[in-house]
């Protein structure tokens, strides 16, 4: 914990409560082959809080968020060593399915990717699968209410997702992500490929959603990391330069490179 | 430049006329192949061709015999090779991993697709037919036959597991599905119509071959229907060729009659593919 004092000053925009780290990293690096995608990372991610990873193309940012929910373990060459440890425990000990840590932290990817099936069934599947025992359709309602997005598709949960917009698409994704009830989000630039209306939606969810779940967003947008992220943590070609409130990296940042990199000087 | 652009509108023009004549020649071809066979087989086919064993007297003859061989042979044939074609497939493509191993595996899967039936034909004699002890039996040729469509169905669901986009394997994974969930519920409901044609179009190549049955002792003239995998048996394939090696005119007219319903089984297995394939297409999205 004094690890994270050091990192983390006292934010400054009112966010003064701090809350409990859902997940503690350290001394993590990343390989892809020879390539060194992660070098020596040390951060913590903090509970029902929005984390905004930004920096620019290939500095390992979505590398470092696919590693929280283990999605790169279906890449052949990826070796990773340090400690990354989900509410203490160390999600790449030996005997943890990768499986359960993804039940836990949920992923919603950069272009919608909803299954091709009803939008009932794109929420309902994944509980129902894994023998969820409450009331389905009452968890379907819930997640998308949650999602924003029950009032538009209430009447034609029949359809199929396929049918609706892409910002619809997205927010039905991360309906599925919460129907499984996990305790983080990650996001891979869920707005990528979103216009701004969508994006907007997307983004008052998100703040909506932080009471909940914790949540990791990668983002190449700075107002939308400024607009919606609590902490802001900026990465450059596989190091983490800087990790901060996000007011602080927006206002004061303590590196130079960060300062550059915000205002738009590379990247 | 006048020139150039003349010159290409001429190369345009031999080419475009060079396609034409391509389908033309390959389709008059089909039309004169299917016109005679229908005109000497239609006249023959009624009721005592349906319905009767094969004769030496070509009026007495019919082809139930083989009919029933051809069934018993397709629904064999499609029990053995389907799961085993289908579950090599997902093996190579949704399991194992990728490297020197299982290209070479999908090399060879490849080129057994291109050996000459007649060579599963000895294949069959030996390890089926004498090698089991199954003897001139269905089951005999059913496995042979399995032999020979086993790489075409492996290779059409390979092909249609790897139509299914990587996203929505990862948007399973990403809610904690296990493999197999996925496998099972998004990737092999998205792959199924291109499945079934896969399936419908290898069987159909068995139905129409004739060569390995005979190597494996399909009988040309069967006078009882099979009553179990291992009597002896006839197919429409085998009974066709028989009939057109005799030296009457009488029972070439047969065979084209055979021919005829050989091609009507075959139209009706493409039209139920085609049709699974429109149905499951559209199924595949809401379902």
């Amino acid at each position: 914990m004094q690890q994270i004092t050091q990192k983390i000053a006292a934010p400054e925009n009112g966010d003064a409560t701090r809350t409990e780290a859902v997940f503690a990293c350290s001394n993590v690096n990343i390989h892809y082959g020879d390539f060194h995608a992660i070098q020596d990372l040390s951060l913590d991610l903090l509970e029902n809080r929005v984390t905004a990873l930004i920096g620019p193309s290939g500095c390992g940012k979505s590398t470092f968020l696919r590693s929280l929910n283990r999605m790169n373990d279906f890449i052949d060459s990826f070796r990773i060593s340090g400690s990354l440890l989900l509410d203490g425990e160390d999600i790449y000990a030996p005997d943890v399915d990768p499986v359960e840590i993804r039940l836990r932290v949920g992923m919603v990817f950069q272009s919608p990717n909803p299954f091709p099936k009803s939008i009932r069934e794109n929420v309902a599947l994944g509980p129902r699968i894994n023998g969820y025992k409450g009331n389905l359709a009452e968890l379907v309602e819930e997640a998308l209410v949650k999602s924003y997005l029950w009032d538009e598709v209430k009447d034609k949960l029949d359809q199929s997702a396929y049918s609706l917009s892409g910002g619809q698409q997205q927010r039905l994704c991360i309906a599925r992500a919460i129907a499984m009830q996990p305790e983080v989000l990650l996001m891979d630039e869920p707005t990528a490929s979103l216009d701004p209306i969508s994006t907007k939606r997307i983004e008052e969810l998100i703040v909506e959603l932080k009471k909940s779940y914790s949540i990791v967003i990668v983002t190449h947008n700075m107002q939308q990391a400024a607009r919606i992220g609590d902490f802001t943590a900026f990465f450059y070609q596989g190091k983490l330069i800087e990790y901060d409130s996000t007011f602080r990296m927006f206002t004061n940042p303590g590196q130079k490179l960060t300062e550059d990199y915000i205002t738009g000087r590379f990247g | 430049m006048k020139d150039l652009r003349v010159r290409y509108r001429i190369y345009g023009a031999i080419f475009e006329g060079f396609c034409f004549s391509a389908n033309v020649l390959a389709f008059g071809f089909l039309l004169y192949l299917l016109g005679s066979v229908l005109f000497q087989g239609v006249p023959n086919i009624n009721w005592t061709f349906l319905t009767e064993y094969p004769s030496r007297f070509p009026q007495k003859a019919g082809i139930l015999a083989a009919i029933a061989g051809t069934v018993w042979m397709m629904v064999l044939t499609a029990f053995v090779s389907i799961p085993l074609g289908i579950g090599a497939a997902i093996y190579l493509e949704e399991y194992a991993r990728p490297g020197r191993l299982v290209n070479l595996v999908r090399l060879n899967i490849q080129n057994l697709a291109g050996v000459p039936s007649i060579i599963y034909g000895m294949l069959g004699l030996t390890m089926i037919v004498r090698g089991l002890g199954l003897g001139r039996s269905i089951l005999a040729g059913a496995l042979t036959m399995a032999l020979l469509i086993l790489p075409v169905i492996t290779i059409a669901t390979q092909e249609a597991l790897r139509a299914v986009p990587g996203s929505l394997r990862l948007a399973g994974f990403g809610i904690g599905m296990t493999r197999w969930q996925v496998v099972r519920y998004q990737v092999f409901p998205s792959a199924l119509p291109g499945i079934m044609t896969g399936i419908i179009l290898a069987l159909s190549r068995a139905v129409g071959e004739s060569a390995p049955l005979l190597l494996v002792g399909a009988t040309a003239y069967s006078a009882y229907l099979p009553s179990s995998p291992m009597d002896g048996f006839t197919v429409l394939s085998v009974q066709i060729y028989n009939w057109i090696d005799q030296p009457q005119k009488e029972f070439q007219a047969l065979a084209a009659g055979a021919i005829v319903i050989l091609l009507v089984l075959l139209i009706a297995l493409n039209s139920i593919a085609i049709y699974l394939r429109q149905y499951y297409r559209k199924k595949v999205s809401t379902g």
